[in-house]
């Protein structure tokens, strides 16, 4: 069968699914009015003080924020996987004549969709705080977001499908998204760090993508962070997306 | 006519704690169409790993495998067309209704989305779900649960269908329920290969039965003919309460050609001895000019459970309860 219908068929099971159970759409639509609720209310009062950006304090945490969204979007998403290992849906799958990398990226692009609709919605959100919107940077700002998310449900997926069991998952998820959070500056620019921590971030794929955020939601794209964002991304979308494929091909679920 | 299925000394191992296990250890086995084959085991035997191997889930280590014409190996699309494979925890959505399950899974094999919506009110008709299409399969028994998942690997018409264990779990009505659905796939043409750890499930659905065992093919043939392989009954006689009188039975009884061997547990007397039926009214009319009172008596004629013990030199059971120490 052809690829892009598999797909299509896989993405639209998870879709339904997702459409149909309250506790994800509550996440997926309540996470982002939590940031909004607990977080824009503290920025009101934050002075501008050395090494913070004078234009719109939002406008500086929003990227980190929007990161943080696209990367936790995917990076619990394999919990999920385990489960239907289990049950033996994913076996069903393997046995029918349809693609296995479509198996893979049909919950993918599934997560993928989640995570715009939340970046969305705290964007709309966000405006009447201050925000000021910069819809080409903005929406480059997303396709980079679209790649966190692809690159930490793919890395997810493969773990789990890898592991099959939670307990195996989670301290390997807990133990990088931390690290990986922190060093990309996600709250305050990674300038105000002193040089070692910004050497050890250089080898953090999301401050890269924080970054260029940073230079994007302004508009400015003729800032070095953000080709190097993509630079440091589309490689390592290909090389995590080929593992999980190759995986895929192979396990034995 | 070719064989639907034929094997030659496939083989898998896997890794455990650093150690190979040899799940299946070069086996050859070959299915003819439109027959049901059995696959009897004790748990760890290397069933699944071996239905895992034949559905192209699994690579195999070696050997190889032709299946309705085409070389599992080099040609798996092909073979993934032309099979059906239910796994042991059938791989339904449970969140999803049996309507939505069958419709999806007949995309997923290449039917267009009126030919799918048709297919799909077929398999509810024919396996009977059409009270519950609607719901969720959570809400589903185990019974109406076990027939979605047959149904789900029928959808495509297969022409050989594997079921790993389709009927364990099940209460006794659900199962016979299910021997009938398979038998009515064979009536309709389809090959059928099964697993089971049931002695009495193997004997009665199949037509031709292979018995696994830490990973070897021990005996392979119809159950009949594998049951006359064991050539003595075992008649249990059960004596008045008298030690002496027992003692003395078990010595005449063991003196006679057709008894080749007396085992003696209390009041209780175990003959082993060919050709039972016909030799009960002798041993009866024997006991009686002897005047030694007898209160039960039972034949028992061989079953796979003794052809498994004699190939193997211990019991189904038992090799269960090895595994599961
Ligand atoms: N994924 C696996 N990793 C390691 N060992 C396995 C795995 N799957 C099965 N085994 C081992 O292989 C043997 C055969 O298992 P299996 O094919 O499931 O047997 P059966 O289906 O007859 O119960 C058992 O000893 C089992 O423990
Ligand atoms: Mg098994």
């Amino acid at each position: 069968m052809n690829f892009l219908t598999a797909l299509k068929l896989y993405y639209g099971r998870k879709i339904t699914e997702s459409l149909r159970n309250p506790a994800f759409m509550i996440m997926t639509a309540g996470l982002p009015v939590l940031y909004l609720v607990f977080f824009a209310p503290l920025l009101k009062n934050l002075p501008a003080g050395p090494g913070l950006p004078t234009g719109g304090v939002l406008n500086m945490f929003m990227p980190g924020l929007l990161c943080i969204i696209a990367f936790f979007g995917g990076l619990y998403v394999g919990f999920g996987l385990v489960d239907e290992i289990r049950s033996g849906i994913i076996e069903r799958f393997r046995v029918t004549p349809t693609s296995r990398l479509a198996i893979l990226l049909g919950p993918v692009l599934r997560d993928v969709t989640a995570m715009l609709v939340q970046a969305l919605i705290i964007t709309l959100l966000m405006i009447p705080f201050g925000f000021k919107v910069h819809w080409g940077g903005l929406l480059t700002l997303l396709v980079l977001m679209a790649m966190i998310t692809w690159i930490s449900a793919s890395f997810s997926y493969t773990l789990a499908l890898k592991l099959k069991s939670e307990d195996a998952i989670a301290p390997i998820v807990q133990g990088i998204s931390w690290p990986l959070l922190l060093l990309a500056g996600f709250l305050l620019p990674m300038s105000l760090a002193p040089g070692w921590l910004q050497v050890a971030a250089h080898f953090d794929p999301l401050y890269y993508a924080v970054e260029a955020g940073r230079a994007l939601i302004d508009g400015d794209f003729k800032q070095p962070a953000v080709w190097k964002a993509f630079a440091v991304l589309i490689p390592l979308m290909a090389i995590v997306s080929l593992w999980a494929a190759r995986s895929y091909r192979k396990a034995v679920a | 006519m070719e064989p639907i299925l034929e094997v030659k000394k496939l083989r898998k191992s896997y890794l455990s704690k650093g150690k190979p296990v040899e799940a299946v250890k070069g086996i050859d086995l070959e299915i003819r169409r439109g027959e049901i084959f059995g696959f009897l085991g004790p748990n760890g035997a290397g069933k699944t790993t071996t239905l895992r191997m034949l559905s192209s889930l699994l690579v195999p280590d070696g050997g190889e495998a032709r299946i309705a014409g085409y070389d599992l190996l080099r040609q798996p699309e092909k073979v993934r067309t032309r099979i059906g494979y239910v796994s042991q925890t059938g791989g339904s959505d449970r969140m999803a209704t049996a309507r939505e399950n069958l419709y999806l899974q007949a995309r997923l094999y290449g039917m267009a989305g009126k030919s799918a919506r048709e297919r799909t009110a077929a398999m509810i008709m024919a396996f009977d779900l059409d009270e519950i299409a609607d719901r969720k399969v959570v809400t589903y028994s185990g019974g109406q649960h076990r027939r979605l998942d047959v149904a789900l690997g029928m959808v495509h018409k297969p022409e050989l269908l594997f079921l790993d264990e389709p009927t364990t779990g099940l209460d006794p009505q659900n199962r016979s329920r299910l021997w009938k659905e398979v038998w009515r796939l064979r009536d309709e043409g389809v090959t059928v290969f099964l697993t089971t750890h049931y002695m009495d499930e193997a004997d009665m659905l199949s037509d031709r039965v292979a018995i696994m065992d830490r990973g070897e093919i021990v005996a392979e043939g119809t159950p009949s003919g594998l049951k006359k392989r064991i050539e003595e009954d075992t008649i249990i006689l059960g004596l008045e309460k008298n030690g002496a009188v027992t003692e003395q039975a078990k010595q005449f009884l063991t003196g006679l050609p057709f008894v080749r061997e007396a085992v003696q547990n209390r009041d209780k007397l175990l003959l082993m001895v060919r050709d039972g039926e016909t030799r009960l009214p002798q041993i009866l009319r024997l006991l009686d000019q002897h005047q030694i009172g007898l209160k039960t008596i039972t034949l028992s004629q061989p079953t796979l459970d003794d052809v498994f013990m004699k190939e193997t030199g211990h019991a189904l059971h038992d090799a269960e309860k090895d595994l599961n120490r």
